[in-house]
């Protein structure tokens, strides 16, 4: 099957359509020849929260750039429980290993906030991918900090406390949304955590009696922001870093120089 | 099926769930809050050792209390007697930090009453509570 990429040549407003995709990081970080390989086919959907993207071992079919919601990734046990190992926001992509070839999703992708998401279809990405250089290369450095990620993760889970971790995962979801409001509902709270319900009321009433943050009927008001971050674990400023490393010029050095 | 709700006592006040969950019996309650228990005070025992949870069914005076140092596992080497008295201080710890959370409140109010009795401006509320209470 041969699909038809417009020639940077034919490309009118090369700045206009950069600032375009200037919600989403990851293609902003990318440079106008590679950019153009994908204009023409990614399209901008909106979608509620609860919306599953992929199944675990499901073909990957669309990748998602999110521009104002999040995506989360869960893995899922035998009993239907779900762990969530990774949340994707305007900082990144979901579905970006299928640029590669066709491939299965491991996890479970899932609208965690509903927002705006550019779309592709994912056999468009990958021949996007194979006639650039620069895409191919960010892919390979957003994998590998998405990599990092899950590991930092599996280490919180193991030694760290939950009204930290719900902390940390509060802030992150703000900064990936853009917003100090954070629309989750206990439940899917729970679900992020790997907690009961009860156990995530009873740490955000916690937090809402010290006067860090607001909880109202599925909506987080983040009130104190600096005093979560002095209860969140020192994972979310390691996570932090590792996702503005990912959208460099050149992404894998980067991550190098975050290591070092 | 009955409501039950949970209240977490931590020595600076009281928390709840008042949505509560539905269960047929109340060991299934009991055995849920256990496992709340567990999951609160994961990796932070030592902090949260004097803090308890009480369990009510259908808004009724509580049918269980758990003490968090009563499960807690980083006791588990301990010979029974020593158990009982760490789980002994861990409760008077409590009483000890509710009693000085009283004694702040109380100050607070009072700075307020006379305040407000001169026509200054005065501390009305903190973390949402009205500082003069009702």
């Amino acid at each position: 099957m041969v699909w038809s990429i417009p020639m940077v040549s034919r490309l009118e407003h090369p700045t206009k359509i950069l600032n375009k995709y200037a919600g989403n990081r990851l293609l902003a970080a990318l440079p106008e020849p590679a950019i153009a390989l994908l204009e023409p086919d990614l399209r901008q959907v909106t979608l509620p929260q609860g919306v599953v993207c992929f199944g675990a071992g499901d073909a990957i079919d669309q990748v998602y750039f999110p521009r104002t919601g999040m995506i989360s990734l869960f893995v899922t046990t035998g009993d239907g429980d779900m762990i969530q190992t990774s949340s994707v926001g305007c900082e990144g992509a979901v579905g970006v290993q299928c640029g590669n070839g066709p491939c299965l999703s491991f996890t479970r992708a899932i609208v965690q906030i509903g927002g705006n998401f550019w779309v592709i279809s994912a056999p468009r990405f990958e021949v996007a991918t194979s006639r650039s250089a620069e895409l191919r290369e960010l892919i390979f450095a957003y994998i590998e900090t998405l990599w990092a990620e899950a590991q930092q993760n599996a280490a919180c889970n193991a030694i760290h406390d939950g009204s930290s971790r719900l902390c940390r995962w509060l802030l992150q979801c703000a900064d990936r949304t853009g917003s100090d409001q954070v629309l989750l509902t206990q439940e899917f709270l729970a679900e992020m955590l790997g907690v009961r319900r009860t156990t995530v009321t009873l740490l955000a009433q916690e937090l809402q009696k010290r006067g860090i943050l607001r909880y109202s009927r599925g909506r987080i008001t983040i009130l104190d922001r600096a005093a979560l971050e002095g209860c969140a674990c020192d994972c979310y400023e390691v996570i932090r870093k590792l996702s503005t490393v990912a959208v460099p010029q050149s992404p894998a050095r980067s991550l190098a120089s975050f290591l070092r | 099926m009955a409501a039950y709700t949970f209240r977490l006592l931590d020595g600076c006040g009281e928390v709840e769930d008042e949505t509560g969950v539905n269960f047929g019996h109340p060991d299934h309650a009991i055995r849920y809050a256990r496992d709340v228990v567990h999951e609160l005070m994961r990796n932070r025992e030592l902090e949260t050792r004097s803090w308890r949870l009480d369990v009510y069914e259908n808004g009724d005076g509580p049918i269980c209390t758990i003490p968090f140092a009563s499960i807690d596992p980083t006791l588990d080497h301990l010979i029974p007697n020593l158990r009982t008295m760490v789980e002994g201080i861990s409760e008077r710890q409590r009483l000890l930090k509710e009693a000085l959370h009283a004694a702040d409140a109380t100050v607070q109010e009072s700075r307020a009453l006379v305040a407000r009795s001169r026509g200054k401006p005065y501390l009305a509320s903190r973390f949402g509570r009205s500082t003069i209470r009702d």
